[in-house]
């Protein structure tokens, strides 16, 4: 691009000072307006995806960790969208590793027989030359050559209208043998993580455009060593019940049980080497004084029952020892 | 001693049931300090970064604002922090408890008519035990207009916040961009009459940036406006772009109901809100998730 320029400017230069005579001006008139029609847009701020390995030499069985990285050259954007392609009979996808992904909210991120789909967003857009986009586990399954390959990518600029670029297509090919190949680290890097992931604050909304108006919980958090592997939730009216409640998966959005907003809310996001963060939510609505009367009425029998069979148990004792 | 065992057992049950009245309403979130600086910060580029050995990780955000604006500070998407500038709009708001690794964190300003500048973002790396410090900050200023639609060769007020005694450079963009300089006053505020009689019949954009002290900030949000036969007030019931459940905020829970009508065809209440708040082409694609993210406010 810079010599596009240099050549372009010097050109202009000649023919603005007359340094040129007019038939000549006539033929770089005309070589300018093609070299700008036919090349420049080819150039102009493309991004690109890189991909990278540890390695480029691999064993049967072994795992293949690809990062895919985004250089923006220096446009901002704010969404992107790929497609990884691969050879199902070469390459087994196991998982994704975005703990240290640029992207913080994934609208797609799916993989299928020989294709990965990936989409998501940045809120305010960023610009770098080297932006992580994500990591894809393999674990290779034959020898020979083997390719991975991005195509069909587009970036979205942060604008406010959503220009949408294309990126051209890439791929990177490793060799897998049945040779032993001492550089590469079998099994997933993530083993090591002991710590928990990120706080987060979980909110609740409700919508007419969604679940017909239901309330709903949404929640993200993320982990900077394995990654949130899954959330848990439970819900419960009464906060000492929620201790014996049972974790029930879930996913954002979540629509709440409780439509009545009374309950409390307990949301646990899981690492993927077990770490737990917990989140609670609190009810915004208070229980009618009636409700929680009788509750405490109720337990009030119970412990009153309790306390007696307590009592004659201990009397019993007591007489045994005398 | 027995009667105390069987008191102790007995208060026990009888108070775990009421245990829920007296607890207060509210998740837990991320420990954050906050403090407003009461001497300016020094002049640079767009945001300058240091850090500092300490036995807590930590991220010490500065620069300016708008005076007594609200500044919030997203971490990965979400709103981790907010503080209240200084008079002299300078800021400063510490985010601790953080683990080590790659961040991308947002600031954004708001004045006091709800106006929000554009999200400046940046990823960081932080360091375990380190205090990540990212200062020179400069929020874009607040941007409006008196008139929705502009008689041609009538004036259209442009008016905002930023740091007070600030440059502002005015974009108005058509075929030909026009730029206009004017100054901010002592409380931030700042306007200019654009005298609309250059630009053709249509639609136009305008923006602003500012410069103080040898910072300037980035070009703040695009607004736009129409130059026709006669003058439409604006009224300020502007949509905000993105919001998608009428919160006044674009966040994770707008970006979930439009997820969840990606690929989709829309049906129901989502058709409107699509044309309002999206680029109303009657379905949610990347399109829309891009101008969502633009108007991000966490």
């Amino acid at each position: 691009m810079e010599i596009q320029k240099l050549i372009s400017s010097t050109l202009v230069l000649w023919l603005i000072t007359g340094q040129v005579n007019m038939k000549n001006r006539f033929f770089i008139t005309i070589f300018l307006l093609f070299f700008t029609y036919f090349f420049v847009p080819n150039f102009s701020h493309a991004s690109n995806i890189l991909i990278e390995t540890e390695s480029t030499n691999y064993r049967i069985g072994d795992i293949v960790r690809f990062d895919l990285y985004i250089n923006t050259s220096g446009s901002l954007i704010n969404t992107i969208e790929t497609q990884v392609n691969f050879d199902s009979n070469d390459l087994k996808f196991f998982d994704f590793g975005d703990s240290d992904s640029v992207i913080n909210f994934w609208i797609e991120k799916k993989s299928l027989p020989n294709v990965i789909n990936l989409s998501g967003i940045v809120p305010g857009g960023f610009a770098s030359e080297k932006g992580n986009l994500i990591s894809l586990y393999f674990e290779t399954l034959s020898e020979g050559k083997k390719y991975l390959t991005v195509k069909d990518s587009v970036v979205f600029l942060n604008d406010g209208e959503g220009t949408e670029e294309k990126i051209p297509d890439s791929s990177f090919t490793i060799l897998v043998s049945n040779e032993v190949n001492i550089d590469v680290k079998k099994g997933k890097n993530y083993i090591k993580d002991i710590y928990p992931p990120e706080t987060f604050t979980p909110e609740i909304s409700r919508s007419s455009s969604l679940f017909d108006n239901k309330w709903f919980l949404v929640f993200s958090t993320k982990d900077k060593d394995s990654g949130v592997s899954h959330y848990l939730i439970k819900e419960s009216r009464y906060k000492p019940f929620l201790f014996f409640k049972k974790w029930a998966n879930s996913e954002s959005p979540y629509i709440l049980k409780d439509q009545s907003k009374s309950s409390f809310i307990a949301i646990k996001a899981v690492d993927k080497a077990g770490n737990e963060r917990i989140e609670k939510l609190y009810p915004e609505k208070s229980r009618p004084l009636i409700e929680q009367i009788s509750i405490g009425i109720a337990f009030g029998l119970i412990g009153l029952l309790l306390m007696f069979i307590l009592y004659k148990i201990l009397k019993k004792i007591s007489e045994m020892g005398d | 001693m027995k009667n105390l065992l069987l008191i102790s057992v007995y208060l026990l049950f009888i108070l775990i049931p009421f245990y829920p009245m007296f607890i207060d309403a509210g998740p837990v979130s991320v420990t954050v300090s906050a403090t407003v600086p009461s001497s300016g910060g020094g002049g640079g580029g767009g945001g300058g970064g240091g850090s500092s050995s300490s036995d807590v990780t930590s991220v010490t955000f500065s620069g300016r604002a708008y005076p007594l604006s609200k500044v919030f500070i997203l971490k990965d998407g979400q709103i981790a922090a907010s503080s209240i500038a200084g008079p002299n709009a300078v800021f400063q708001i510490s985010l601790s408890n953080l683990s080590e690794g790659n961040y991308v964190f947002s600031v954004y300003g708001e004045d006091d008519q709800g106006r929000k500048s554009t999200l400046f973002t940046f990823p960081v790396f932080v360091t375990d035990g380190v205090n990540t410090k990212v200062s020179d900050i400069f929020i874009t200023p607040t941007i409006d207009v008196d008139k929705s639609q502009v008689k041609k060769g009538d004036n259209i007020a442009i008016f905002g916040r930023t740091a007070p005694n600030s440059d502002v450079v005015i974009s108005v963009n058509s075929p030909i961009e026009y730029f206009r300089n004017t100054t901010s006053d002592g409380s931030g505020g700042y306007l200019l009459n654009f005298d609309s009689s250059p630009l053709d019949m249509g639609s136009h954009h305008t923006k602003s940036k500012a410069e103080l002290a040898g910072q300037i900030s980035q070009y703040g949000k695009v607004l736009g406006f129409m130059v026709g036969n006669e003058n439409i007030l604006n009224n300020g019931d502007n949509f905000l772009r993105g919001d998608l459940n009428d919160d006044g905020k674009v966040n994770l829970v707008d970006f979930s109901i439009a997820a969840f009508w990606y690929k989709k065809t829309l049906t129901g209440d989502i058709i409107n809100k699509e044309v309002e708040r999206l680029n109303g082409d009657s379905k949610i694609d990347l399109i829309d998730f891009s101008i969502m993210a633009y108007n991000w406010t966490g």
